[in-house]
């Protein structure tokens, strides 16, 4: 290794390394992030796991008297929250944000403050849920937490809101890290890495990515609403008041059935990487993957009625739903067949994770074939609600999710210590773990055909489900052995293991083109490919990128360089500085959790005064831009922008895909006030028809002129009229001031939040756009005082501001035409 | 042979755009056809919610054999081997894939409105 | 093992069918089974087949058996389970002209049942014979799911609508349904007796019920009414031909002719005093209601309750 590469190596370690101590929890970069996600979801699946042995341990006889059943209920609870939102999605997210840099060729993604903030919202909100077993209000409405059981009258005290805000300060978790992963995948790619080039995890992810930005924020939304009307009594979900218990299974499930499959993809992602590089061939056909995952990422939002086939709604809606679950078999079916087609023929060393394959192919397609019968609606009808249908998602969930995730741990295990694990270990872990599985839940297909409801916390012994609980118990103390031996496994091998300082696999794609554990900065330069299977097609890339040779490769500027490239042709645009080692997304995190302890407490003054303070740090993100010269040397004599004099940055691609979520709030909104239309009498109820008075007119006006003077705003700085250009800003902020201080106060003057969904609804929106106004205003006002530096930076900032101003005035036009427009006309 | 798109995600989306926009016109029709009673009124002896749904599923199915058929149609011959063509070739494959797929989604879905009365 | 073989048939099982919507699925449920049975044994099969078979495939054959087992086995298979999917829901949901009605409204965490005439039972529901009867369902507070699997599918009680489905039983005996939907503390003990009834047996039974209640005859029973009057008991309860007509909870007038349900485990059989007060454990105010009852009070209640045939 000449001196050069080592000097370099030096300088990229300490420019991208973590401080010391304790102060390693100030990093940002997506190694470390991802390895807390990851250890953290762990110890959350070992939680969930102990609270599952307490239950079977309940049901193991008839009328079990081990635990009572108000404990039994919370227990339940407790295990389907942790195990949905503390440890499938998380732990997968973590996966994705440690692998996806090193598999596209880059060095971090392109956010990594708020993939930090992310991990912190997450770790708050499991803490926050978990904080109700010690204040004894543990949450015990289920994990889908239906209404009303779960409203201000059938729950009172704290117990539901300590799930509402936990889960949802999860869920901004995984929002922020979808935005991130969308944003990386799309233009972070190495140079040459065009999208038919890129690694099939890569475009899983993708599809996942915006899967989680459109399918998390409807739950958001009804967590919201639930809260709203457990706090301050506005009757969203109560039928006696205009609203719907119907509405919070619409909006729960809409994001419930995606969430199954967010959970479901990364995972055969993960197998459709693993395989090929065990049986050392090429996938089966990339192409037929690509398509199965783009069709089960759009057809999943079709499904979630399937959820509510027992609730009454017309047949012929609940045919759609029952075509669109079976429809989804297709693509799901393509994948199962392409990983068998890759396998086929070959004779595969039997390595850990080629056990955990198998064991998914078994496992996963059980799970799939019980999920077509329950698609049918009349054999739903009998099963649904039952055991039947606990086997069936513990089969895809465990075979879908689990078994992958197994694999995937143990094939990338030297990625992260260096070390191998045990054979033999791994070899006992994963038999008891299949045959501990088996025996605990296929016959409970049984049980429940037998007439076993769910969440029930014990059963009558003249049913004949005796032997059958037993079973499954005995099944479970054996998966639980099995999981204990993996996690001996991992734990051992970090002392115990064979080291190992480089690819054991022979793989073919850019994680494996680096030592082992893999150095911060992934890459001593970032490497320029030209095929699918980089490490395959030209072996002696490793020693090009450690040795400098590619792009980036310098250490001299002392920043964090990222390259920032083309979506479509992978070709270097900009270099992007991203922030280092910073306190910030801690505390906006919890500042964050202060806002949801805050009404945990029912101290609403201290939710606002955190949202005033987490609006102030999220702007001192934008506020604090490096300073940057306009271009810089990348390497192999590629000179390009740096980031902030390019007028589509990062910070664009990732306000672009934040509208997403925010447009999915908008239209939940708008999916609300029209389905209480179509379900309730008397909606609009007669009193109050909203006014259209003088002061909503200005308001309306204020909004489009505030989108107007914005326009000028850029006009004038294209000209480099900067004082013009700032005139218009502000004046078009203080628009929207006023839009929101008279026409929104118009909106709700005389419109009780409490006495009728209607008026909860209207108050909801205009709580809503009064937020976005919030965060255009402070958006403004950062741009301000940068309208002045020199470069395109002002433009490039201005664009963003554009981005956001725009399309908020664009929802707000189509809530305020929902609420005033309409009721003239139904 | 039609020359490769800059931005080929986004013809990407057509197909699965036109699954999910037949998906949710007929489920908010149904909805609120049913909410305002149009079950009641008559087109051609089947209820007017039917008919419309009928509607819509014929213009999804037609756009959607529309694109099969020129997403299949737009593949470069297999001589043609560099990168721009193999890209061709692979969203060509991928948008034909997805057309099909969602045909087929739309197609099973269009049966029910044949087979059973809107709104019980 | 051997309640396994009694289990298929056991009192609240989808697959011993008293009636012909369980028939119908349960048939659906056989055939789906075997054709899950064989596309696993396929799946799982070509699995380990393609792991132990040397020699290389073409990427043609790779591309047959992903179009063939990924696209024409799924189509091909769920094409037919689509179309059977709707034809069958469509039947299913018929509604049956001339049919009975009997409205069936949940409660934390008891089933009231009424019949045509005025007549309200709680827990229990008959049926005729032979007979299509339709069931409103509606609920008074969360929502629960009423569910006998011999007999059909479930559908739910939801507050603020009313659901219905139609239900016949095709022999004489008696069954077991429950909630099925998570709807509190007492979820698992949210049972309901189903009795099937030759028709001239259920119009008799119904004609009775239509009667008033019988005026106690011992001493401790007349105490009991006296009781029952004073103690507020008439405040949720109510017994037809008295002064009580409560709606809370279940109606009494002829509560000595139904099974008493156990919300104890394992079941204790209790005296029928102490069933009074376990009874009402369900909610803080029923309980409290008793809590202050001794047990001479609670003793002539009882007796009052056992003349109320």
């Amino acid at each position: 290794m000449s001196a050069g590469a080592e000097r370099l190596r030096a300088g990229l370690d300490r420019i991208w390394g973590n401080q010391p101590g304790w102060r390693a929890l100030s990093a940002v970069n997506h190694s470390v992030v991802g390895r807390r996600f990851i250890v953290t979801g762990m110890v959350f699946f070992v939680i969930g796991g102990l609270l599952s042995m307490l239950l079977r341990t309940q049901l193991a006889v008839a009328g079990n008297d081990f635990i009572d059943r108000d404990t039994y209920n919370a227990l339940f609870t407790l295990h389907g929250t942790t195990m949905m939102f503390l440890f499938a999605v998380p732990i997968l997210e973590g996966f994705a944000v440690y692998l996806i840099p090193k598999l596209i060729g880059t060095r971090d993604l392109l956010f990594p403050r708020l993939g930090a903030y992310g991990y912190w919202c997450y770790l708050f909100g499991g803490l926050l849920l978990y904080a109700s077993v010690l204040a004894d209000a543990m949450p015990d409405g289920g994990w889908f937490m239906y209404t009303p059981l779960t409203g201000p009258a059938f729950t009172p005290g704290k117990s539901a809101d300590f799930w509402l805000l936990g889960v949802t300060l999860a869920e901004v978790s995984a929002v922020s890290a979808a935005v991130e992963l969308v944003a990386t995948i799309l233009v972070g790619r190495a140079p040459g890495m065009t999208l038919r080039r890129m690694p099939i995890f890569a475009w899983y992810m993708l599809v996942v990515g915006f899967m989680i930005l459109l399918g998390f924020p409807p739950l958001i939304l009804g967590s919201v609403l639930l809260e709203l009307e457990r706090a301050f009594g506005m009757p969203f979900y109560d039928a006696g008041a205009g609203g719907d218990p119907l509405l919070w299974q619409h909006l729960f499930w809409l994001f419930g059935h995606p969430e199954v499959y967010i959970i479901f993809l990364p995972g055969a992602g993960m197998l459709a990487t693993i395989v090929p590089v065990l049986v050392q061939r090429p996938l089966a056909s990339y192409t037929w993957l690509v398509i199965a995952v783009t069709a089960t990422g759009f057809l999943s939002f079709g499904l979630w009625v399937h959820h509510m086939y027992a609730t009454g709604l017309p047949y012929l809606a609940l045919s759609f739903f029952a075509a669109a679950s079976m429809a989804v078999a297709v693509p799901t079916g393509i994948q199962i067949f392409t990983l068998i087609a890759t396998l086929w023929p070959s004779r595969p060393k039997l390595s850990v994770p080629l056990l955990y394959v198998f064991g998914f192919f078994f496992i996963f397609v059980l799970g799939g074939l019980t999920g077509v019968m329950v698609a049918l609606v009349p054999f739903d009808w009998q099963v649904h609600d039952t055991h039947f249908v606990v086997a069936h998602m513990h089969y895809v969930l465990i075979g879908g999710m689990l078994f992958p995730l197994f694999a995937a741990i143990y094939y990338w295990l030297p990625h992260f210590s260096g070390r191998l694990p045990s054979q033999r270990l791994g070899y006992i872990g994963f038999w008891l773990l299949f045959i501990g599985f088996n025996l605990t839940f296929l016959v409970m297909h049984l049980t429940g055909l037998l007439g076993m409801p769910r969440r029930v916390y014990t059963y009558s012994a003249n049913l004949g489900l005796e032997w059958a609980n037993l079973v499954s118990t005995v099944g479970g103390f054996v998966t639980s052995i099995g999981v204990a031996a993996v996690l001996l496994d991992l734990l051992l091998h970090l002392r115990f293991g064979q080291v190992c300082r480089s690819d054991p696999w022979k793989a073919d794609t850019l994680d494996w083109a680096m030592p082992l554990p893999a150095p911060v900065y992934n890459f001593v330069s970032i490497p320029r490919v030209d095929s699918r299977m980089p490490l395959w097609d030209k072996p002696g890339l490793t020693a090009e990128q450690l040795a400098g040779d590619h792009y980036l490769a310098s250490a001299s500027r002392g920043w964090r360089e990222i390259l920032v490239s083309d979506p479509t042709s992978a070709e270097p645009t900009q270099v992007a500085v991203v922030p280092g080692n910073t306190w910030s997304p801690l505390l906006l995190a919890a500042l964050t959790a202060a806002i949801f302890i805050g009404f945990l407490l029912s101290a609403y003054w201290l939710s606002v005064l955190a949202l005033l303070a987490v609006v102030v740090v999220a702007a001192g993100w934008g506020w604090r831009r490096p300073r940057l010269p306009p271009l810089v040397d990348a390497g192999r004599g590629l000179t390009l922008p740096y980031h902030t004099h390019h007028p589509r940055p990062p910070g664009w691609w990732g306000t672009l895909f934040s509208l997403l979520p925010d447009a999915t709030i908008g239209l939940s909104l708008l999916f609300a006030y029209f389905y209480y239309w179509t379900v309730g009498p008397g909606w609009p109820p007669p009193e109050p028809v909203l006014a259209m008075d003088w002061r909503v007119v200005l308001g309306l006006t204020a909004l489009v002129g505030a989108s107007a003077l914005l326009v000028a705003a850029r006009r004038a700085l294209a000209v480099q009229r900067v004082r013009r250009a700032r005139l218009s800003l502000a004046l078009g902020a203080a628009m929207l001031v006023l839009f929101s201080a008279v026409g929104l106060v118009a909106l709700v003057d005389g419109v009780a939040a409490s006495a009728h969904a209607y008026g909860a609804l209207v108050w909801a929106v205009a709580g809503w756009l009064g937020l976005h106004k919030l965060g255009c205003v402070a958006m403004a006002l950062v741009a301000l005082p940068a309208l002045g530096r020199p470069g395109d930076e002002p433009r490039s900032l201005l664009g963003i501001v554009a981005l956001f101003w725009h399309y908020s005035a664009l929802q707000s036009l189509l809530l305020l035409a929902a609420l005033l427009v309409f009721p003239r006309f139904a | 042979m039609s020359k490769p798109t800059k931005r080929p995600l986004i013809p990407l989306l057509f197909a699965p755009l036109i699954w999910g926009a037949h998906f949710a016109g007929a489920y908010a029709l149904l909805s609120i056809g049913c909410a305002l009673r149009w079950q009641a009124q008559q087109w051609l002896g089947v209820d007017l919610i039917r008919c419309l749904l009928a509607v819509l599923t014929l213009a999804a199915v037609g756009i959607l054999g529309a694109l099969l058929v020129q997403a299949w149609r737009a593949s470069p011959a297999a001589t043609e081997t560099d990168e721009p063509a193999q890209a061709a070739r692979f969203f060509a494959r991928v948008n034909a894939g997805l057309a099909l797929l969602s045909l087929i989604a739309v197609l099973w879905l269009g049966s029910a409105i044949a087979m059973m009365p809107p709104c019980i | 093992m051997l309640s396994s073989l009694t289990a298929c048939s056991g009192p609240q099982s989808t697959l011993a069918t008293r009636g012909p919507r369980a028939e119908f699925i349960a048939e659906i449920w056989w055939a789906m089974f075997a054709g899950a049975v064989l596309i696993q044994l396929l799946v799982v099969t070509l699995a380990i087949h393609a792991y132990r078979r040397r020699g290389p495939l073409t990427a043609r054959s790779r591309r047959a058996l992903i179009v063939g087992g990924g696209v024409l086995l799924p189509v091909g298979v769920l094409t037919a389970l689509v179309l059977y999917s709707h034809y069958l829901g469509a039947s299913l949901r018929d509604p049956i002209g001339g049919a009975l009605e009997i409205e069936v409204v949940g409660h934390r965490f008891w089933w009231e049942t009424r019949y045509p005439g005025g007549v309200a039972t709680a827990n229990e529901l008959r049926l005729p014979v032979g007979r299509p009867v339709r069931l409103a369902l509606r609920s008074e507070d969360v929502i629960h799911s009423f569910w006998i699997p011999s007999l059909a599918g479930k559908l739910d009680l939801i507050p603020g609508r009313v659901n219905r489905m139609w239900i016949q039983a095709d022999q004489a005996g008696e069954w077991r349904g429950q909630c099925a939907e998570f709807c509190g503390s007492l979820h698992a003990h949210m049972d309901l007796r189903v009795v099937g009834l030759p028709p001239d047996e259920f119009d008799g039974w119904l004609a009775r019920q239509r009667q008033p209640a019988k005026a106690p005859t011992s001493a401790a029973a007349r105490r009991g009414e006296q009781a029952f009057l004073d103690h507020g008991c008439a405040a949720c309860h109510g017994i037809r031909g008295t002064a009580a007509d409560g709606r809370g909870g279940p109606d009494l007038t002829h509560a000595a002719e139904r099974a008493r349900r156990d919300l104890l485990w394992p079941p204790q059989r209790p005296r029928p005093a102490e069933w009074i007060v376990d009874s009402h454990r369900a909610s803080p105010q029923a309980a409290a209601a008793v809590a202050t009852l001794d047990p001479a009070t609670v003793a002539d209640l009882a007796r009052y309750l056992e003349e109320l045939r």
